[in-house]
C-alpha cells in the first residue's frame, strides 16, 4: 500500500504538462492530476492518461541477455571506441543530455538531436527556432495561425487556443485536416502564405519542427514570421527537445536520415542512443532495422521499453522518466525539475567519464548557465536573446502523389503506441470514389506493401490518407498509396 | 444499417429508417403474426431481436441514432405478462431515463417510443409500426443521422 | 453518547489546535483513530505548497498531523483513493462523503470499515484560477500568501507580513472568480450522510474559532469520536441549542445563496440543445480524464462507455458521452472533477447536472445521501408486486 508520489512532467512532448506519478511498491504506477501546474492547470491528454498503460520500464541486457545494470555499464565502457555516432532526440533531461555530450566530445564526436532542420538553417535562426512564445501569449493573440493539428499532435495547445479565441482572436488552420476549432481552414501555396494569411505583431503561428520535418518548410515559416512581425512557436514532439537543442552544438550535427546513410555506407560502426527510438521515431521502419543490423554495436541507454531496446547490443536500463533528476525545457523554453533523484543515466556516462565526483551538481549547474538562471522556477520563464535573422532563399519541396498516406504525428505516434489511433482518415470523396463500404476496412498498398486497416470519415484534404499509427509499408512521412476496398 | 455512399436523389416521398428492438417473446411473435395475418405495413423498421425487453441497453438506442436510426421503437410483453417476471418492467425504468436524456439532448421526443405487443397481436404490431412511421415522417431526418448516410 | 447527539470538541494537543481549522478536532480524532488502531490507515492531502497538495495513504499519525488546516484551493475528491478491505479514515467534504457511498452501493468500498468524518464545506477554488484572482483581484503575489480562511461571506488571504486581505465572494463570483461552479450550486454544505459531520458552524460564545460542532450520525461515528476520547486527544461538551439553531441557520442561508446560483448557471439552454451539446463536445481529444477521475464511476477498464466507442467513430456526437450522460443521470454529485481535468475546457459537470437535475427531480433521489441504491438498476421489483 506504500506509494512513493513523484511531482513530475508528461514526457509525450515539449508542452511538458506537470502530473504527478503514484509509484506502489511493486513499481507498477499510477499518474495523478496536478491542478497547480502552471503549463497545464492539471490537465491531461490522451497520453497522459493512458501512461501507465504504455509506458513500460525498460531492462538491462548485453547481446540479448538479460544483466545488471552495472554490467551492463562494463560492458557500454568496453564498446565505445572512437568514430561512434551519438543521438539523443530530447526524451531524456538536460543534464543526462549533457553528461552524454562530454562523452561524445571525449571521443571526438557531437551528441545529433537529429532535428534535421536545425543543421541545416543558420544560427542566428537557431533561438527562434527552439524557444517558442509563452503559452499565455497565445491566450492573448489577435490571430492564431496553426500549421499543426493540436487536437492530435499538441493537445493541451487546445485549450489555450480556444482561451484565445474567447478573447477574441481569429484561428486560422493550414493543414491536411480541418480543426473544428479554427474559423477558417485553408490549404494555401507556401508562396502565398504572406498574402492570404495577412499577419501582424499581434498574431502568433504555431507550427512544428520534428526528425523529419523538411527544413525548407521551416525557412518559409521564419520568412514568414520576419516579413509580418508575427510571434512564431515550433512545436517539438519530444519532452526536453527545446533544452537538449539549447544545449547541443547544432551546426556540426547530422539529421537522422544522413546517420542512416552512414550507418549503410559503413562509416558509422557504433552508434549510441540515449532515449532514442530510431525505429520509432523515422517513418520508414524497416529501412531503418534494415541499417541498424550493419552496425558492429548498437548500444542504447534507455529509460523505457522499446522497439530499439529488442534489437540493440547492449541495453542500459536507467530508472523511469519520472524518477529522473534533472532539468526539463518545455516549447515556452520554461525550465522545470520533477521531484525525482535519480541519476542512472548519468552515472552510467560518468563511469566513462573516469567517475568524476559530483557530475550530476556540475553538469546542472552547467544547464542553469545555458538557461541564464540562479535557479529554476517554473513560474518564470528565463530570458532569451532571440537574433534578428536574414530572409532566406527557400523551395519546400511540394508532395506531387494523386493519394498520399501522410502522418499526423502526435505523442502515440512518436513513441510507436498503438492505442486508440488504429485507423486512418480520409474525407468523403475519397470514400465514393475508392467504393469503399461502411464496416469493411480499406485496402492501403504502397510500393513496399499493404495494410488493411479501419479507416474514418474526416475533413481531410483530397487525395490524403492521415495515420496517426506508424504503418508498415510507408516509406516517409508521406508516402504514396493506392486505397482499395 | 446504412452505406456511407451517397446514392442520387429521387422524388419518391421520404421513408424513414426506424429500428425496432422485439423481445424473443411477445414482439418479435407479434412481427411474425403480422406477416402471417398479411396486415399491411410500411418498409420502414429494421427489426432486432433480443430475448427481452429488459436487456434493452441504453447503449442500443443511442448507438441506434448515431448510426443514423430516425426513430427507434422497442417493445415487449404486456407488464405482467414478462417471461422473465419482470424483465419488462426493468425496461420502463430504462424508459424513464432514456425519455429524459433524449429531451434534454434536443432529439425530438417522438423519436422514441416504448409499447407492448404480444405474440397474438399482428395487428396491433402493423398499428404501432404504421402509426410511429406516421410519427417520425412528420418530425423529419433525425439531426443526429451522420453526413453520407441514407 | 447516541446518534443524533451534538458537541462542540477541540484537541488537547497544543499544537494540534493551533495549527488545525476549528480546534483541530479532526485532525486529532483522525490521528487518534491510527494511534488506538481502530484505522489502519487514513486519507488525507499532504501539503506541497499553498496550493498545492496530493493525496495520500497512510498508517503514520504524523502526517495526518501535519495535514491539519484547511485548504480551499485544492479540489480534490478523497473516495478515489479508498482500498477495498483496508480499515480507513477519511476526512470528507459532503462531495467525498457521497461518492464514497456511492462507490460502496457498487461494491468498491467496504463501507463498514471506512469511517467516514464529514466536514461542512462551502466550496473550493481551482488553484490556476486562484492564483490568477489573487494577482488581478487582490493584486497580491501568490507566493507571498500564507493562508487562506472564508469567513462571513468573504474569502480572506494572509499574507507574510501578517496582513489579512478580504473581498466579498459574492463580488468575486459575479466577475467569474471564487469558487469552481459546480460548488456554487452545490447545495449539501454539511455532511450529514458522513459518520460524523464536523464544522465552525454553532460554534458560539468563548469557543468560536476553538472549538469544531460534531453532529453523530452513525454508530460509526460514535466508535470515532470516542476512541478519539478514550485516547485522550479529544474533549467535548454538547452543543446548546442556540449553536445549533446557528447551524440551521447557516446551512439555510447557504442552500440559498446555492439556488441562486442554480437559477444563474443551469436555467434552461436557450436555442437547440442538441447544436449546444454538440458544439461543447466538438473539442473532446478523447482523453478519457472525465472517466478515470469520476469518483463515482465503478467501471474501471472495461466499462461500457469506452469499449463501445473510438476514436474511428464517425458520429455527430461521441457514443462515449453519450453513455455517460446516462450513466450518471442517477448517479452525478455534481463534483466538479471532470470539469477540472478537461483538457478541452468542457463544461461536463455542468452538462452531467443538465441531464441528472430532471431524473433526480422525478424519482426525488439524490446520490450519494445514503446507501439505498439507485432507481435505475436499484428499484426493488418485488416490493412493487412485479
Amino acid at each position: 500500500m506504500n506509494e512513493n508520489i513523484f511531482t513530475t512532467v508528461c514526457p509525450g512532448c515539449s508542452i511538458a504538462c506537470g502530473m504527478y506519478v503514484r509509484e506502489k511498491d511493486d513499481g507498477t504506477f499510477n499518474i495523478d492530476w496536478r491542478k497547480d501546474a502552471v503549463v497545464n492547470a492539471g490537465k491531461l491528454c490522451r497520453f497522459g492518461v493512458r501512461l501507465p498503460a504504455n509506458l513500460k520500464a525498460a531492462v538491462s541486457k548485453v547481446d540479448g541477455n538479460e544483466v545488471e545494470l552495472s554490467d551492463a555499464v562494463t560492458a557500454l565502457g568496453n564498446a565505445i571506441g572512437d568514430g561512434a555516432a551519438f543521438v539523443s532526440v530530447g526524451n531524456t533531461t538536460c543534464e543526462e543530455h549533457l553528461a552524454l555530450m562530454k562523452l561524445a566530445e571525449s571521443k571526438g564526436a557531437v551528441v545529433n538531436t537529429g532535428m534535421g532542420a536545425f543543421s541545416a538553417i543558420s544560427a542566428e535562426c537557431h533561438s527562434t527556432m527552439g524557444v517558442g512564445v509563452p503559452l499565455d501569449a497565445i491566450e492573448s493573440a489577435k490571430k492564431i495561425v496553426l500549421f499543426i493539428d493540436p487536437y492530435e499532435q499538441y493537445p493541451l495547445l487546445v485549450r489555450r487556443i480556444l482561451a484565445g479565441k474567447k478573447n477574441g482572436a481569429t484561428v486560422t488552420a493550414v493543414g491536411w485536416k480541418a480543426v473544428s476549432l479554427a474559423d477558417d481552414n485553408k490549404t494555401i501555396d507556401p508562396a502565398n502564405y504572406e498574402s492570404e494569411l495577412a499577419l501582424d505583431s499581434d498574431s502568433v503561428i504555431i507550427a512544428e519542427i520534428n526528425p523529419s520535418t523538411d527544413p525548407e518548410r521551416v525557412m518559409v515559416l521564419l520568412n514568414l514570421a520576419k516579413a509580418s512581425g508575427a510571434a512564431i512557436m515550433f512545436m517539438k514532439p519530444f519532452v526536453n527537445a527545446v533544452g537538449c537543442d539549447l544545449a547541443s552544438k547544432k551546426t556540426e550535427q547530422k539529421s537522422l536520415d544522413q546517420i542512416i546513410a552512414e550507418i549503410n555506407d559503413g562509416s558509422i560502426k557504433t552508434l549510441v542512443c540515449l532515449d532514442s527510438d530510431l525505429i520509432e521515431i523515422m517513418p520508414d521502419e524497416t529501412a531503418v532495422r534494415e541499417a541498424l543490423g550493419k552496425l558492429d554495436n548498437l548500444i542504447v541507454i534507455t529509460s523505457r521499453a522499446s522497439a530499439i531496446a529488442d534489437v540493440a547490443n547492449i541495453v542500459v536500463a536507467t530508472e523511469p522518466f519520472y524518477k529522473k533528476a534533472g532539468t526539463v525545457v518545455n516549447a515556452e523554453g520554461r525550465a522545470v525539475v520533477g521531484s525525482g533523484e535519480g541519476t542512472d543515466g548519468i552515472d552510467a556516462i560518468g563511469v566513462m567519464l573516469g567517475q568524476p565526483a559530483d557530475l550530476f551538481a556540475e553538469l546542472n549547474s552547467a544547464v542553469l548557465a545555458t538557461l541564464g538562471i540562479d535557479a529554476v522556477d517554473e513560474r518564470v520563464i528565463p530570458v532569451y536573446e532571440k537574433p534578428e535573422y536574414g530572409v532566406m532563399d527557400a523551395n519546400p519541396t511540394a508532395e506531387e502523389v494523386e493519394t498520399a498516406l501522410v502522418y499526423a504525428g502526435g505523442p502515440f505516434f512518436w513513441n510507436g503506441i498503438v492505442d486508440d489511433n488504429d485507423f486512418v482518415e480520409m474525407n468523403l470523396d475519397m470514400l465514393t470514389a475508392n467504393s469503399l463500404l461502411k464496416g469493411i476496412p480499406a485496402k492501403i498498398v504502397s510500393d513496399k506493401g499493404e495494410v488493411v486497416i479501419k479507416y474514418k470519415v474526416s475533413d481531410v484534404a483530397p487525395g490524403v490518407v492521415l495515420s496517426n499509427m506508424k504503418l508498415p509499408m510507408t516509406t516517409g512521412m508521406v508516402t504514396s498509396v493506392t486505397v482499395s476496398r | 444499417m446504412a452505406e456511407a455512399t451517397a446514392t442520387e436523389t429521387t422524388n419518391e416521398e421520404w421513408q424513414p429508417k426506424i429500428v425496432m428492438f422485439c423481445c424473443n417473446w411477445c414482439s418479435y411473435g407479434g412481427a411474425d403474426s403480422a406477416g402471417m395475418g398479411r396486415f399491411q405495413q410500411p418498409p420502414t423498421v429494421r427489426v432486432i431481436r433480443v430475448m427481452c425487453s429488459g436487456r434493452m441497453d441504453p447503449v442500443f438506442i443511442l448507438n441506434a441514432f448515431l448510426e443514423g436510426a430516425d426513430g427507434v421503437l422497442f417493445s415487449g410483453c404486456h407488464i405482467g405478462d414478462c417471461h422473465y417476471v419482470n424483465g419488462n418492467y426493468k425496461a420502463t425504468i430504462k424508459y424513464k431515463f432514456l425519455k429524459a436524456m433524449v429531451n434534454e439532448l434536443g432529439l425530438e421526443d417522438e423519436r422514441l417510443k416504448l409499447d407492448w405487443i404480444s405474440a397474438s397481436e399482428g395487428e396491433r404490431y402493423a398499428q404501432v409500426v404504421t402509426e410511429f412511421t406516421e410519427q417520425i415522417k412528420k418530425v423529419g431526418p433525425s439531426p443526429l443521422k451522420p453526413e453520407g448516410v441514407i | 453518547m447516541d446518534i443524533g447527539d451534538c458537541y462542540v470538541g477541540w484537541a488537547t494537543d497544543e499544537d494540534i489546535r493551533t495549527r488545525g481549522a476549528s480546534g483541530g478536532l479532526v485532525t486529532a480524532m483522525l490521528a487518534a483513530a491510527l494511534e488506538k488502531g481502530l484505522v489502519e490507515a487514513v486519507v488525507v492531502l499532504k501539503k506541497l505548497g499553498e496550493f498545492e497538495a496530493v493525496p495520500i495513504v497512510t498508517s503514520d499519525p504524523e502526517e495526518v498531523k501535519a495535514a491539519a488546516g484547511s485548504m480551499h484551493s485544492v479540489p480534490i475528491v478523497l473516495s478515489r483513493y479508498l482500498e477495498y478491505g483496508t480499515k480507513v479514515a477519511l476526512p470528507a467534504k459532503p462531495c467525498d462523503a457521497r461518492s464514497t457511498i456511492e462507490q460502496a452501493k457498487r461494491g468498491q468500498v467496504d463501507i463498514d470499515t471506512t469511517y467516514i468524518v464529514g466536514l461542512n464545506c462551502g466550496g473550493t477554488m481551482h488553484p490556476a484560477m486562484t492564483r490568477e484572482m489573487l494577482e488581478t483581484v487582490y493584486k497580491l503575489d501568490p507566493e507571498e500568501i500564507v493562508g487562506e480562511e472564508i469567513d462571513k461571506g468573504k474569502l480572506i488571504f494572509e499574507t507574510k507580513d501578517g496582513e489579512e486581505h478580504a473581498i466579498k465572494i459574492d463580488e468575486l463570483e459575479e466577475d467569474g472568480y471564487g469558487r469552481r461552479e459546480s460548488c456554487q450550486y452545490c447545495a449539501v454544505n454539511i455532511p450529514t450522510m458522513a459518520d460524523i459531520a464536523c464544522g465552525n458552524w454553532g460554534v458560539i460564545g468563548d469557543l468560536a474559532g476553538k472549538g469544531t460542532f460534531v453532529e453523530i450520525n452513525t454508530e460509526k461515528g460514535i466508535a470515532i469520536l470516542e476512541n478519539a476520547i478514550d485516547a485522550g486527544a479529544v474533549e467535548i461538551t454538547p452543543a446548546d441549542e442556540k449553536g445549533k439553531a446557528i447551524r440551521a441557520k447557516v446551512d439555510g442561508a447557504m442552500m440559498k445563496v446555492a439556488a441562486a446560483a442554480d437559477k444563474k448557471y443551469l436555467s434552461p439552454i436557450e436555442g437547440s440543445h442538441l447544436d449546444y451539446y454538440i458544439n461543447a463536445l466538438s473539442d473532446c481529444i478523447n482523453c478519457g480524464a472525465c472517466k478515470t477521475v469520476c469518483p463515482v464511476c465503478a467501471c474501471g477498464e472495461g466499462a461500457k462507455c469506452t469499449e463501445f466507442s473510438s476514436s474511428s467513430d464517425t458520429y455527430k456526437m461521441s457514443l462515449f458521452h453519450l453513455v455517460r450522460f446516462v450513466h450518471l443521470m442517477d448517479s452525478c454529485i455534481g463534483c466538479g472533477q471532470c470539469t477540472d481535468v478537461c483538457p478541452a475546457d468542457i463544461p461536463l459537470t455542468h452538462i452531467y447536472q443538465r441531464f441528472a437535475r430532471p431524473i433526480q427531480d422525478e424519482f426525488e433521489y439524490k446520490p450519494g445521501m445514503d446507501m439505498t441504491t439507485p432507481p435505475f438498476f436499484g428499484v426493488d421489483l418485488l416490493e412493487e408486486g412485479h
